[in-house]
This record gives structure tokens, sequence and C-alpha cells, in this order.
């Protein structure tokens, strides 16, 4: 992350520490994000769409993969207070959509599917999005 | 209406159901802000986004329905800008419009 910070001297350890939290916050973040999201794929992947909602509700109630995704939904939360409580909501909020990447890596090599060009340009797209918003100064109001 | 055009219109509710979720994060960690009301706050509004998502998907197909949410990355943006007055440079805008077309692409044929 290449955030531009103009601080003076008395501030950077402030910056440091600030930047330090909102790296590793955001790296779990992604992390966690990609971890539910295969739960779900995994748990959601053979309960059939034609029964009520509230029925394939009870369904994913039942399996022990689901019950993992809401353990680490909560981690997330609790993660991303942190985030929020360093960096503005839009600039913390682009990053997690690098999960739309991990979660296309992971599905093409560990669960067998398949990635086409277009895909493989759209990964691109995507790190460069994030990589213009990390050129961004990240600190809400009160350290900007 | 038909179908798609409502199973279209629920996932970008849910994007905005989303958004009002994560500007509700934000102020849960402000100052002068009730920490336990906001996060309360988000929480039901995680909820309202999870089930109108469950409806857009027996409307719409699975590929389709995620590309969509895509959008979420635009309107927490914009829910920021206008309720939290963030200032959003145009280098972020452009990062968050990249960021858009390259999830598109990404789920389009997921």
């Amino acid at each position: 992350m290449a955030s531009q910070f103009t601080m003076s001297p008395e501030q950077s350890d402030l910056t440091v520490q600030r930047r330090a939290t909102l790296i590793i916050g955001l790296t779990i973040a992604v992390a966690l994000d990609t971890a539910v999201q295969i739960c779900w794929k995994v748990g959601a992947s053979d309960i059939a769409d034609d029964v009520p909602l509230w029925a394939s509700g009870q369904a994913l109630m039942a399996r022990p993969v689901f019950l993992l995704a809401l353990a680490l939904m909560a981690c997330q939360l609790v993660n991303w207070l942190q985030v929020l409580a360093v960096a503005d909501l839009s600039f913390a909020r682009p990053f997690t959509s690098l999960s739309f990447l991990t979660v296309s890596l992971i599905s093409a090599f560990a669960l067998g599917e398949h990635l086409d060009s277009l895909q493989i340009i759209g990964i691109a797209i995507i790190i460069v999005g994030v990589w213009c918003v990390s050129a961004t100064d990240a600190p809400p109001e009160d350290v900007q | 209406m038909t179908s798609v055009v409502l199973g279209f219109a629920l996932v970008l509710l849910s994007t905005v159901a989303e958004g009002f979720a994560q500007v509700s994060l934000k102020k849960s960690v402000l100052p002068k802000h009730t920490r336990a009301f906001w996060i309360g706050i988000a929480v039901v509004l995680f909820v309202v986004e999870a089930l109108l998502y469950s409806g857009a998907l027996r409307l719409l197909d699975v590929s389709v329905a995620f590309a969509i949410t895509s959008f979420g990355v635009v309107t927490v943006a914009l829910l920021a800008r206008w309720v939290l007055r963030e200032r959003i440079s145009p280098m972020r805008w452009a990062g968050i419009l990249l960021i858009l077309t390259g999830c598109g692409l990404v789920t389009m044929n997921a």
C-alpha cells in the first residue's frame, strides 16, 4: 500500500501504528471474506433452489460449514471495526473486493473451476483499481 | 415487471442495505456515537441484505446476481460521501470504478 502521509515527525509513531493496523486489518478482512464465501459456496452448493426460502434457510442452518461461516462473519465484524477506526469507509471497503480475486483463484486451483481470459483480465483490472485506491489518503478526518 | 428486472432491482437494493450497514458500522467507531446502537442497526441491515439477495437468487442466475453485487463498492462510496461527508478524490473514484469493472468481468462467466 502506498498511502501518502504528510505528518510532522512527532506524529510519525502514531502514523506507523495506524498504517500497520490498517494493513493487517485489511489483509485479515480479505482472508475472512474469502473463507466465508468458500464456506458458503461449499455449504449451499447442493441445496435445492425450488424449495421455499425458509426451508432452504433451515437446511443451511443444519450444516456445520454454515455455522463455521457464521463464526467467521462474527470475527469479520470485530476485525472490520478495527479497520474502520483508522480509515475512511470509502478507502477500506474497496479493498474487500480483493476477495472476488481470491475466491476466483481458490475456485480455480482448489475446486477445479475454469478461469477464462475475460476473468483473468478482470482480476488484473481489480488489482489496478485497488492500487489506485491505496494511493489515496487513508486516515479519517481527525488525523488528516 | 419481468422477473429478471425484479431480480436486478432486489440485488441493487441489497447493495443499498449493505451501504447503510457499513455507514452504521463506521458511525459506531466515531466519537459521540453510541457504539452498541449503531452495531445493532448494522447487523439488522446485513440480515435485510441477505434476505433481499436470497430473494433475488430465485429470479436470477447466481453468476448474474453475484456480478451485480459488485455495485456494492460504488453504493458504499456514494453513501460514505453523502452520509459521512467523506472526501473522495478522483483517484479513489477511478480505483472504485476499475474495481467495479474488474469484479463484473470476473463474476460474469463464473
